[in-house]
């Protein structure tokens, strides 16, 4: 019995996929255009910056714009005053999310889950709920106008909680176990075996904690009032005056403080993506 | 994040037995793949052990030390061997970096000054070539004596007679290796700025493995010749001709 | 000195209760495999006995003192994973290491044992590996390591050739035997495996839901299982399973398997049987028991016939497994490889009484074994 073998048909030209690529297309440069017009208003004069329709690359780009953000308001002490909250922020947030994470994670205690479950349903409770009362307890405290305010108000993060938790979950019980056997005290297991072993995780809290610092602009703006205090985020209100707005200032500081998110979420990218497959978090 | 845990826990292909050593580049690539992480450590700590600079000769002693242990693929904690070995070669390593120095300052005083002489006379271009080989042999000399102090700690005579004769049975992968590092230095000057994290990360480092390399068979085959005595002996410490900076013992 | 004694030993999860008051005397040295079906405490024991979980009540004593309250690292046992536990970011060495650093041994100590352990694991070439490119075999050699070179007075081993394949399996078998000779320490050993009990324990104790169902020597437990679990889970293929009657006769007493009269061996006395005459028992009779022919060697007394249709036959090389029906019963008999019998045929074998257990089918314990305590 002979069989004839035939080829199977090559796929035909996919209408459908070119489609879907049209339209993704099509989504990305809708949500890039705000950015690109940022960028291109950076390089106009205060009145251009309105001018209709849009001048996309502008004609005479007024590099000076870059220069003066640093001369007109104090940009330099407000970055600087931006990364030193930044920093001391995300450090903390890793500790103390880690550590808790790992008791959660890794010891038994009483009523551990029912403390954990509490504790992640702080997620829910919106802050703009309780930032009035929080504010009062801060100025009891002698911390209005502080930065330690806001460093002790933002070093602790229910949702690093969560994440860290998640990560810990699927390291073995076996290694702390063995760690255990070989000695370790629980604080050198946390050190030793758990910290070097959740850089992923790590790194995706990073991500998070770095760019919603910096990008804050509600927490700076009820506790900080001094000018020699504020950050970049606040900051940038002071181009605009009573009776104007210097917009292309403004977007040329606004780029200036973009670049350091950037940096870190270019840097981290790779695992924050995996971090928000394996949380089921939507970014 | 499972794809990272798999990285750490699934199950890998095991490692054969009795698979020849890697040599030559093959055998620095692999070195490099290995330790790179302790590589970076290292150079942060030798940076900091040379802060104060008269310690510069015993950090880089130490940093002789550790990477030869890397070179020789057993088990190194950078950190607690590059401390142990910089406190014991402190005062060693400076006597000896004093020597090597007056030897290369004296090489490269005569090799300047022929240079100028010779612009003006042809006739002092011998002298020029003598000094200037002069000036190459005792920089070969200084990384053979380093290598053997820092992985050996012979005595002294031994230990030049040692280094003389490693400098004259291999000189050219010792010179490769100086060559790289001349150019991973040349290249981060010339990239300044930018470079500026290779530098504090592994340039120490790194060109240190590669000395290490070109010169730890023939250094430590050469301190056996030195300490043999007697004819019979010598010839049993002649290791079979390999090619290329091969490292085994 | 490391012998172990359990007394009422018992954990609880909640109101689970997963061990149930066990009681057992390890000896100094021994080579003790705890085995049962998966669930049966087994494990929870072990881990009791390392420190890694609570003791409920009773007292758990290593050599003269009770460790109950004892941290896991003071009691001088180590043990070694089912997943082998090394720690991924560490080289081999450092994993072998890492207990004795902890513990502020002398850097030359820890070298020395360490490269001892490695000697005689034969993994001094992985030294300065990391596991991540180990293969499961070498793994377990590490993972042995790790637990050597803190020379402990007892190790504990969880399942640790489970994740072998059946080949490495054998010998990681007789290595950890040897290692056991050599070593001069008391080994725990849980498996659910009962080839590895068999031919590694000095001792075996049987566990089923909690309880611990017999603790003896691999070869009595083999010939002489007290109760119907031990009988079916001791032993591949499994023992065989009748209902018969007891019946006495001119020549003693015999079973009655549907018609056919077995006799019995002497091993089984009257007293044994006198108390359940005419009532139900569970015959066990283990594969070997069936013959196809009688020789000059055995003793025709004890032997009887019984007819079966073939079911299917498994060759396995040395021998064959032919499983067949007696009086719908099915029953697996270990044969030479020259029977041969196809599927439906009715074949005739003969059946060595002497090898005859019988049990009581209500408190499922063997009639040799007497009445319950």
């Amino acid at each position: 019995m002979t069989v004839t073998i035939k080829r199977a048909p090559k796929a035909r030209f996919n209408w459908g996929k070119i489609a879907t690529y049209v339209i993704v297309i099509l989504v990305s440069l809708t949500m890039l255009a705000p950015f690109v017009w940022m960028l291109s208003a950076s390089l106009k004069l205060n009145r251009d910056v309105f001018a209709f329709p849009i001048e996309w690359i502008p004609s005479e780009p007024r590099w000076r714009n870059y220069v003066d953000i640093w001369s007109k308001i104090p940009l330099g002490l407000f970055v600087y005053n931006t990364a030193k909250l930044t920093v001391i922020v995300t450090v903390l947030q890793l500790l103390t999310s880690s550590f808790a994470a790992y008791a959660f994670a890794k010891l038994r205690f009483p009523y551990r889950n029912a403390l954990f479950l509490a504790y992640i349903a702080t997620i829910a409770m919106p802050w703009q709920v309780y930032m009035v009362p929080q504010f009062l307890m801060m100025r009891e405290f002698g911390l209005n106008n502080t930065h330690l305010a806001l460093i002790c108000l933002q070093a602790f993060t229910a949702f690093g909680v969560f994440l860290m938790r998640q990560f810990y979950m699927s390291i073995p019980d076996e290694l702390c176990e063995a760690a255990r056997i070989d000695g370790m005290s629980e604080y050198g297991i946390w050190r030793r075996i758990m910290l070097p072993l959740s850089m992923p995780a790590l790194s995706t809290l990073t991500i998070f904690t770095f760019v919603n610092t910096w990008n804050d602009f509600l927490g700076p703006l009820i506790y900080l009032t001094r000018t020699e205090l504020k950050t970049i985020q606040i900051g940038i209100r002071m181009f605009i005056s009573q009776y104007s707005a210097e917009y292309g200032l403004i977007m040329a500081a606004s780029v200036v403080a973009l670049i350091p998110v950037l940096i870190v979420f270019l840097a981290l990218q790779r695992f924050f993506v995996e971090g928000i497959a394996s949380t089921g978090l939507k970014g | 994040m499972k794809w990272w845990l798999n990285l750490y826990f699934a199950e890998g292909p095991g490692i054969a037995k009795d698979l020849p050593r890697a040599t030559g580049l093959r055998l620095v690539w692999q070195t490099i793949a290995r330790e790179w992480w302790n590589l970076i450590i290292l150079n942060v700590v030798f940076i900091t052990a040379s802060l104060p600079i008269v310690t510069i000769p015993a950090a880089y002693a130490a940093m002789v030390r550790v990477t030869a242990t890397m070179v020789e693929d057993e088990p190194c904690e950078p950190w607690r061997d590059f401390r142990e070995a910089f406190i014991t070669l402190l005062l060693p390593s400076l006597s000896l970096s004093l020597l090597c120095a007056a030897m290369v300052g004296l090489g490269a005083a005569a090799t300047r000054a022929y240079a100028q002489a010779a612009t003006e006379s042809l006739a002092f271009a011998v002298p020029l070539a003598i000094a200037a080989a002069f000036l190459g042999l005792v920089t070969l000399f200084t990384t053979f004596a380093f290598t053997l102090l820092a992985t050996q700690r012979p005595l002294l005579p031994h230990l030049l007679k040692a280094a003389a004769i490693a400098v004259l049975v291999r000189p050219l992968p010792v010179l490769a290796a100086l060559g790289a590092n001349a150019a991973l230095w040349v290249f981060h000057i010339a990239a300044y700025p930018s470079t500026i994290l290779l530098a504090v990360l592994v340039n120490f480092s790194f060109g240190t493995l590669l000395i290490t390399f070109a010169t730890l068979a023939t250094a430590q085959a050469s301190l056996a010749y030195a300490r043999s005595r007697n004819e019979e002996e010598r010839i049993k410490t002649i290791p079979p001709i390999q090619t290329g900076a091969t490292a085994s013992n | 000195m490391a012998a172990i004694s359990l007394r009422k030993l018992r954990k609880t999860f909640g109101e689970l209760t997963v061990v149930h008051d066990i009681d057992l005397e390890i000896a100094d040295k021994e080579f003790i495999i705890l085995v049962g079906p998966s669930g049966c405490g087994k494990s929870t024991t072990l881990r009791m006995i390392a420190g890694l979980e609570d003791v409920s009540s009773g007292d758990l004593i290593i050599g003269d003192l009770i460790v109950n309250d004892v941290a896991a690292k003071d009691r001088d046992i180590a043990m070694v994973f089912q997943n082998y536990a090394l720690y991924p970011h560490m080289t081999v060495y450092k994993n072998m290491a890492f207990g004795l650093e902890l513990r502020r041994a002398p850097r030359d100590e820890v070298d020395r044992k360490v490269r001892e352990a490695a000697e005689i694991l034969d993994i001094t070439y992985l030294l300065n590996r990391k596991p991540k490119a180990l293969s499961g075999g070498q793994r377990q050699r590490v993972a042995l390591g790790r637990a050597m070179v803190r020379s402990p007075e007892v190790f504990l081993l969880d399942e640790p050739l489970s994740n072998l394949d059946a080949k490495l399996r054998a010998t990681m078998r007789a290595e950890i035997t040897k290692l056991h000779r050599s070593l001069n320490a008391t080994f725990i050993y849980v498996t659910h495996d009962q080839v590895e009990a068999m031919t590694m324990a000095d001792r075996i104790v049987v566990m089923q839901d909690g309880h611990i169902q017999q603790v003896a020597k691999p070869q009595d437990l083999y010939d002489n299982p007290v109760n119907l679990f031990v009988a079916s889970f001791i032993g591949a293929p499994q023992m065989n399973f009748y209902p018969v009657t007891i019946r006495e006769t001119d020549a003693g007493f015999a079973v009655d398997f549907g018609g056919t009269l077995l006799p019995l061996p002497p091993r089984l006395t009257p007293e044994n049987l006198a108390p359940y005459e005419g009532q139900e028992v569970t015959l066990g009779l283990r594969p070997e028991a069936f013959f196809e022919r009688m020789t000059s060697e055995h003793d025709p007394d004890m032997f009887a016939q019984l007819d079966g249709v073939v079911d299917y036959a498994e060759p396995m090389g040395p021998e064959i497994h032919l499983n067949f029906a007696v009086q719908g019963h099915s029953t697996t008999a270990r044969l030479s490889p020259r029977f041969a019998a196809r599927p439906g045929d009715t074949v005739t074998l003969h059946v060595d009484m002497s090898m005859a257990h019988l049990f009581d089918p209500k408190s499922e314990r063997s009639l040799m074994a007497g009445p319950a305590a």
